[in-house]
């Protein structure tokens, strides 16, 4: 072991003792504390789909029983969307970035910021608990009547998700009213980072959305307990309007996921181009619009369900104005980079390919919003295949950018930039490789949640489970080299990457307190005029 | 110019209003789309109502929420003995509330397998709504009843305002629901 000289005192090390990181209301520490968690549903949410990917090498039984098959689907989404995308850049990332963005100390509410927590890990522990104690097989959207009639552990896991759902509320309601109250005088609001705007944006979503899952989730919950027969058509009620309610936050929840992921890649873009934002007006509305618009396009996930030709028509033309909003970003994050000087390092190859995945399953989200086509393709792979790009390739390419980009910031030490350039190919080569292969068995008419299959399909799922495990690969290289830079990475310096952003201006790592007193600050967090001709 | 904090407080009691309207907003959107399939059930589910509970009930929280307006409007000392008036007047809303469940519980209307009431199509929904949204606008007012017996401890009008922001906003749900399963047979 080499260490020189003791590090400088950080919120790592100050107050010491593991009880004060239990008890801590340092926004700070609570990122960690996140961070430790979603990652540990990354993990287990990863697992779950290495065991489905490797199940469907062959056509008909192969490692797991049909049923066990539905339930590691089930379970594959409800931990990787409520334990690990929702609020893993907020949680993590707007945790310890708000604050030192807008030159405040803490939240507005430091311990409401501390329940969020430790309410979201009493959500985890019981929907896993009910996940290993039976398991559920509905998927994820807990469709009715089946959820309601299913033997399996469908009310606990219920009971779980709505305590995630709190806890979502708590995060979301705490930003806002920090953003509101606890900027810096010299921070105005058209002079906050992109990032926080997406962050401010995405907790409306969080606080207006949430309480509509939990609701849903509570009926569906109290249903099976009761036999309520509310969403049960032999009682008279009727499942489409459960699939409403369900998409009324589901829909929005996709927002919740990608906006942050958005407010991230503006961040990197920005500094590793060392050029102010094409238009930071241009990609605020472009924010606010995503999450207000983001209100009003549930429908298109029903366009089978039952829907009238006005109703589709309208569902259809909402959700092409998301499109509209994510090509001003698009456009945006392109002349930024193409006006720029940019700098290759990981975060930038993450950036790349969450353009890449971004622009391709935006596209192909327009394609599937065409209700005439979304005929075809609903509920293939070819529906798991796009929403993988645009949800989850957006969000976790953002997320590890956004995890390479801060982790300097975070840590005050750097870690090995060729593993990382390595990984960040194998992610992106494993990504593409895992869901290419789905959108062509789902335009071919493989339906989604199926365990068996015809033997001609079998050459695309064995590329797609290469894919599966490469971007494993790349994700479990990942683990290894920040795992050593966090012990033995060489120090990074306050700010290694020359950001002007507001947040490296503080010390890498921040102290306990980062500010003695409100900063001033004159420059934008944007401010790269000198360097670029 | 008010404090950052009062400020905080009431940006914070605005979006926990707003967010509970969304929980409540989801009931209402399952109680028009059932009404609207069967509306003769409902009509008979609304006559199976004690109306007079409900219209006491309706009263004394306008009541409540005359006394929560005067405790904002009154100093300090003045409004710790409104405050008691608008716990008084919760307590008694919630045991009408509870004597009236216990009397449809009686009646045989309960949600789920054991009911026993009309057959007619759509009325079983609407009982079962009935204690959904009664039942989840209770729980809110023992919240709210929480919050004001803090804001009374407190003394502070940044609080006692905030807490009456959600006093109102519990008051005026039940304004809602009171025609929807009282009035309109």
């Amino acid at each position: 072991m080499s260490e020189p000289t003791a590090p400088p005192p950080s919120f790592w090390t100050e107050p010491r003792g593991v009880r004060t990181w239990l008890a801590t209301t340092d926004h700070k520490r609570i990122a960690i504390l996140f961070f430790v968690g979603t990652a540990l549903a990354l993990m287990l949410g990863g697992t779950f789909a290495l065991i489905l990917r490797v199940e469907l090498v062959v056509p008909d039984h192969g490692i797991v029983g049909a049923h066990a098959y539905d339930k590691l689907f089930t379970h594959h989404g409800i931990v990787m969307v409520w334990m690990f995308m929702i609020p893993a850049i907020p949680g993590v990332f707007g945790n310890f970035l708000v604050p030192l963005m807008i030159g405040a100390n803490e939240l507005a509410f430091p311990r409401l910021n501390r329940a969020s927590f430790w309410v979201y890990a009493t959500g985890a522990c019981i929907t896993l608990a009910a996940l290993i104690g039976g398991g559920v097989d509905t998927g994820w959207t807990f469709y009715t009547p089946y959820s309601t009639t299913t033997p399996t552990a469908v009310a606990v896991v219920c009971v779980g998700v709505f305590v995630l759902g709190i806890s979502s509320v708590m995060t979301g309601l705490n930003f806002i009213v920090t953003v509101h109250t606890r900027r810096a005088p010299s921070v105005p609001w058209m002079k906050l980072p992109l990032f926080v705007w997406t962050i401010y944006a995405t907790s409306i979503i969080l606080v207006l959305a949430t309480p509509v899952l939990g609701l849903s989730l509570a009926l569906v919950g109290a249903d099976h307990v009761w036999h309520l027969g509310l969403f049960d058509p032999a009682a008279g009620g009727d499942p489409v309007l459960f699939q409403h309610l369900f998409w009324f936050y589901s829909h929005p929840a996709v927002y919740i996921m990608v906006l942050p992921a958005m407010g991230v890649v503006s961040e990197v873009v920005s500094t590793f181009a060392h050029n102010r934002p094409a238009s930071y007006g241009g990609i605020v509305v472009a924010t606010i619009g995503i999450a207000l618009v983001g209100f009003f396009t549930w429908g298109h996930h029903m366009f089978v369900a039952g829907m009238s030709m006005f109703d589709t028509g309208m569902f259809g033309a909402l959700s092409m104005f998301v499109a509209v909003f994510s090509a001003i970003k698009m456009f945006a994050w392109v002349i930024t980079f193409y006006r720029g000087r940019v700098v290759l390092a990981a975060p930038v190859l993450y950036v790349f390919t969450f353009l890449f995945l971004f622009l391709f399953g935006g596209m192909t989200g327009v394609a599937v919003a065409t209700s005439s086509l979304d005929v075809h393709w609903h509920d293939t792979y070819f529906i798991v295949a796009h929403f993988h790009f645009i949800m989850v390739g957006a969000t976790l390419t953002a997320y590890l950018a956004a995890l390479h980009y801060w982790f300097p910031k975070l840590t005050g030490r750097r870690y090995s930039e060729v593993w990382a350039r390595r990984a960040a190919v194998a992610v992106a080569l494993g990504f593409v490789g895992t869901f290419l292969p789905q959108f062509l068995l789902g335009n071919a008419g493989m339906p989604r949640r199926y365990y068996a299959y015809p033997e001609e399909w079998q050459w695309l799922h064995v590329a797609s489970t290469c894919g599966a495990g490469l971007l494993a690969l790349g994700l479990g290289t990942t683990l290894v080299y920040l795992g050593v830079a966090l012990r033995r990475g060489p120090p990074s310096g306050d700010d290694p990457w020359q950001s002007r952003g507001f947040e490296w201006r503080t010390p890498s790592p921040p102290p306990a307190v980062a500010f003695s007193a409100p900063p001033v600050w004159e420059r934008d967090a944007y401010s790269y005029e000198d360097e670029v001709p | 110019m008010i404090s950052g904090r009062a400020h905080a407080l009431r940006i914070t009691v605005w979006l926990v209003v707003a967010s509970e309207g969304l929980l409540f907003a989801g009931l209402f959107a399952l109680y028009a789309g059932y009404r609207a399939e069967y509306p003769r059930g409902f009509a008979e589910g609304v006559g199976l109502a004690v109306g007079w509970l409900g219209g006491t009930n309706t009263l004394v929280l306008l009541t409540s929420s005359f006394a929560m307006a005067a405790a904002i409007q009154a100093g300090p000392r003045a409004a710790r003995r409104w405050l008691v008036g608008v716990l008084g007047l919760g307590g008694v809303f919630l045991g009408l509330k509870g004597a009236e469940w216990a009397i449809h519980i009686g009646d045989g209307l309960v949600p789920g397998a054991h009911y026993a009431g009309p057959h007619t199509p759509g009325t079983a929904l609407f009982v079962t709504l009935y204690y959904a949204m009664t039942g989840l606008h209770a729980l809110h007012l023992v919240a709210g009843l929480a919050m004001v017996a803090w804001a009374r401890r407190r003394e502070d009008p940044a609080v006692t305002e905030c807490v009456g922001i959600y006093w109102h906003f519990v008051d005026l749900v039940w304004v809602v629901l009171w025609p929807l399963f009282y009035l309109l047979s």
